[in-house]
C-alpha cells in the first residue's frame, strides 16, 4: 500500500483490498442486522401499546411499551447513522472502498439501504412527539389510522426494508471481493457466513416490512372506514392487504436465491407474531402490577395483535414459490408471470383468515353487499398487481445491488 | 438523486434531528421545579391542611405538571401521599394517570413530584394524604391547554411523509434497473 499526498491510499495489493471489502461487509452485516433488530423491537413494542391502551388505557406519555418502541427507534437510526459515519471515513481514505459506496451531499458515503434506515427512523422519531401532540388534541381514543400513528409505523416498516438493502449489499460485498491467495491462511468460510447471515437477516427484514405494515391493516376491516359511495359501500382492505403482500413476497421471490424464499419469509411472519403472542400479555400483567394499575376490561389470554394476524399470507407464500418454479421451468413470460403472481396475492385481499375469527372472509361480503364487494375486490386485484409489480423491481434491484 | 436534493433532503434531516433534540430537552425540563410557583392552592384536606403548588400553569398536555404539596401547619407523625391527575369525564377522552412523588428535601412531610396530563381540557388532581388521623382525599381542579390545533388535513399530509418517501423509492427502483440493464450492454 502506499501513501499519496492528499492521504489517499492506493491499493495495489489485492489481499489488502480483499480485506478493506470484507471489512466493509462486515460492518454493514452488523450494523443492517442491528438495524433490523430495532424495527423488530418496535414491531414487539407497537403489539404491546396496542395491549396497554385497549386494556388499561393510555397513561404516561413514557409507559414502558413506549419505552421499548422509541429503544427499537434509537437503536436503528444509530445503526444507520454509524454505517454512513464510518462508511464516510473508510472511503475518504481508501478509493476502493469509496467505489462500492453511494455518495450523497458530496460529504457522505455508506450503503444505500443505511441513508433509507437513517431518514425513516428520524421521520419515526419526528413522529412520537406529534402523535403526543395530536392526542393533546384529540384525546386518547384516536385509532390506528391516525396521521402520526401511520407516519411512525410505516417509517419503521420502512426502516426494515432500508435493512434489507444493507444487508444484501453486505452479502453482495462478500461475494465480490477478491479471492485471497491460499498462502495467505485466509479461508472462503468468512464469506460463506457474511452471504448465509445476510440473506437470512434479508428474509426476516422482509417479514419484518410485511408484520409492521399489518398492523395499519386492521382499521380498514372497520365497518367506520368503508368508503360510502352512495348507491354502496367499498372496502380498501383487499387493496391494502393484497398489495402489501404482493410486494414483500414477490420482493422476497426475485430476491433470495431459494427455493422456498416467499414462505420462509411468511413462516419469519408467523413466527414475529409468536413471540407478541408469547411475550405481550405476560408482560401487561407484571407490568400492571408494578405500576398498580387496573384493567379497564378483562384482556385474553395472550396478544390481540396476534390473535388478529393474518394467516393467509403462508398459503400466498406457497403458491408464489411453486408459481416462480413452474414459470422458470416452463419459461413464462413476464406478463404472465405477473399476472398469476397478482392473482395469487389476490388471496391475502379476499380471504383475511385469523385465528379468532375463522368467518371473517364471510363477514366482508356480507357487510359489503355483492355489489360492494365486488368492487372492493375489483379495487384489489389492482393494488396486487401494483404490490406485485413493486416487488419484482424492488426484488430484482436488491439481487443486483452491490452498495 | 439530483446534487440539490441530496442537499435538501440532508437540510430536512438535520432540522428534523434538531426538532428532535428540542423536543427531549424541552420534555425534560418541563419535569423541573422552578423556584416560583405559577400557582398556589390552599385545600383543607380533613385535619390536613395543605399547600399544592404548581409550577406550570395552565398544565400543558402531553408534558409533566411539577407541583409540590407541603403541609400548612406543623403535623405531628408521618405523612405520606398518593397523587392522580384524573380527567373530567364530561370534557376529556383520557384515563387517569399515576403522579411520581419524592419527599421534599426542605420540607417536612411535604412531597414533590410531577402529575401528567395527556389531552387538553379540565382535570383534577386528586391528592389521597394518610396520617396518624387516617386517610383524607381532596380534589384540585386544574386546566390543560395544547397548542394551537393544526388541521386534520395537515395532519395527514405531514404524517404521509414517509409513504410519499416510499412510493417514490418504489417508483424509482423501475428507473435503477432500466440503468443498470443500460450499463450492463454498454459493458
Amino acid at each position: 500500500m502506499a501513501k499519496t499526498f492528499d492521504g489517499i491510499a492506493v491499493f495495489n495489493d489485492s489481499t489488502t483490498l480483499a480485506r478493506s471489502l470484507r471489512a466493509v461487509s462486515t460492518l454493514r452485516l452488523v450494523l443492517g442486522l442491528t438495524a433490523l433488530l430495532g424495527a423488530i423491537i418496535f414491531l414487539e413494542g407497537t403489539s404491546w401499546d396496542i395491549q396497554w391502551h385497549s386494556y388499561i388505557g393510555r397513561d404516561r406519555t413514557l409507559i414502558p411499551p413506549h419505552i421499548m418502541m422509541l429503544s427499537g427507534v434509537a437503536l436503528s437510526g444509530i445503526s444507520g447513522l454509524l454505517a454512513v459515519l464510518i462508511e464516510s471515513w473508510w472511503a475518504r481514505r481508501n478509493t476502493s472502498i469509496a467505489q462500492h459506496s453511494l455518495g450523497f451531499a458530496e460529504i457522505f458515503s455508506g450503503p444505500f439501504g443505511a441513508y433509507i434506515v437513517g431518514f425513516t427512523a428520524l421521520t419515526a422519531a419526528v413522529a412520537f412527539p406529534l402523535d403526543a401532540y395530536w392526542h393533546a388534541l384529540y384525546g386518547i381514543d384516536v385509532a390506528i389510522w391516525a396521521p402520526f400513528h401511520v407516519m411512525f409505523v410505516a417509517s419503521m416498516g420502512i426502516v426494515a426494508l432500508g435493512a434489507a438493502y444493507m444487508l444484501i449489499s453486505a452479502a453482495h460485498l462478500a461475494a465480490a471481493s477478491p479471492q485471497p491467495s491460499p498462502r495467505s491462511g485466509e479461508g472462503a468460510g468468512g464469506e460463506a457466513f457474511v452471504r448465509r447471515a445476510a440473506t437470512l437477516g434479508v428474509a426476516l427484514a422482509l417479514a419484518t416490512v410485511l408484520s409492521l405494515f399489518t398492523l395499519l391493516l386492521f382499521d380498514s376491516l372497520k365497518t367506520k372506514n368503508f368508503i360510502d359511495l352512495g348507491f354502496t359501500s367499498i372496502s380498501v382492505f383487499p387493496l391494502l392487504s393484497g398489495m402489501l403482500v404482493a410486494f414483500t413476497l414477490v420482493a422476497a421471490a426475485y430476491a433470495i436465491p431459494w427455493r422456498w424464499a416467499a414462505t420462509f419469509v411468511s413462516v419469519c411472519y408467523l413466527v414475529l407474531a409468536g413471540i407478541m403472542a408469547v411475550f405481550v400479555q405476560p408482560a401487561t400483567d407484571w407490568l400492571l402490577a408494578v405500576e398498580r394499575l387496573r384493567y379497564q376490561e378483562a384482556p385474553p389470554f395472550t396478544s390481540v395483535v396476534a390473535l388478529e394476524w393474518f394467516i393467509t399470507p403462508l398459503v400466498v407464500a406457497i403458491l408464489i414459490d411453486v408459481l416462480m418454479r413452474r414459470a422458470r421451468r416452463k419459461q413464462w413470460s413476464r406478463g404472465k408471470l405477473t399476472l398469476f403472481l397478482a392473482l395469487t396475492a389476490l388471496l391475502a385481499g379476499v380471504l383475511p383468515v385469523v385465528s379468532i375469527y375463522p368467518l371473517l372472509p364471510v363477514a366482508l361480503p356480507l357487510e359489503l353487499g355483492i355489489a360492494g364487494y365486488l368492487a372492493s375486490v375489483l379495487l384489489g386485484l389492482g393494488g396486487t398487481y401494483l404490490g406485485t409489480l413493486f416487488g419484482r423491481n424492488v426484488g430484482e434491484s436488491i439481487d443486483s445491488l452491490e452498495r | 438523486m439530483a446534487k440539490p436534493f441530496q442537499f435538501l433532503l440532508l437540510a430536512f434531516g438535520v432540522i428534523a434531528l434538531l426538532a428532535v433534540g428540542g423536543e427531549i430537552i424541552y420534555s425534560i425540563a418541563a419535569t423541573t421545579h422552578g423556584n416560583t410557583p405559577a400557582r398556589v392552592v390552599q385545600v383543607q384536606t380533613g385535619p390536613y391542611p395543605l399547600k399544592v403548588s404548581f409550577y406550570t400553569y395552565p398544565a400543558h398536555a402531553s408534558y409533566a405538571l411539577p407541583f409540590a404539596i407541603a403541609p400548612l401547619q406543623s403535623i405531628s407523625g408521618a405523612l405520606t401521599y398518593e397523587v392522580s391527575s384524573i380527567p373530567d369525564p364530561s370534557d376529556v377522552p383520557a384515563t387517569p394517570v399515576r403522579a411520581s412523588l419524592s419527599p421534599d428535601p426542605n420540607v417536612r412531610n411535604g412531597v414533590q413530584g410531577d402529575a401528567e396530563i395527556t389531552v387538553q381540557g379540565k382535570w383534577a388532581l386528586d391528592i389521597i394524604v394518610t396520617g396518624s388521623a387516617g386517610p383524607e382525599e381532596v380534589i384540585v381542579p386544574i386546566t390543560a391547554t395544547a397548542p394551537p390545533a393544526i388541521p386534520t388535513w395537515l395532519g395527514w399530509v405531514i404524517g404521509g411523509i414517509p409513504l410519499y418517501g416510499l412510493l417514490v423509492f418504489l417508483l424509482m427502483q423501475r428507473g435503477r434497473k432500466a440503468k443498470q440493464k443500460q450499463t450492463a450492454v454498454v459493458e
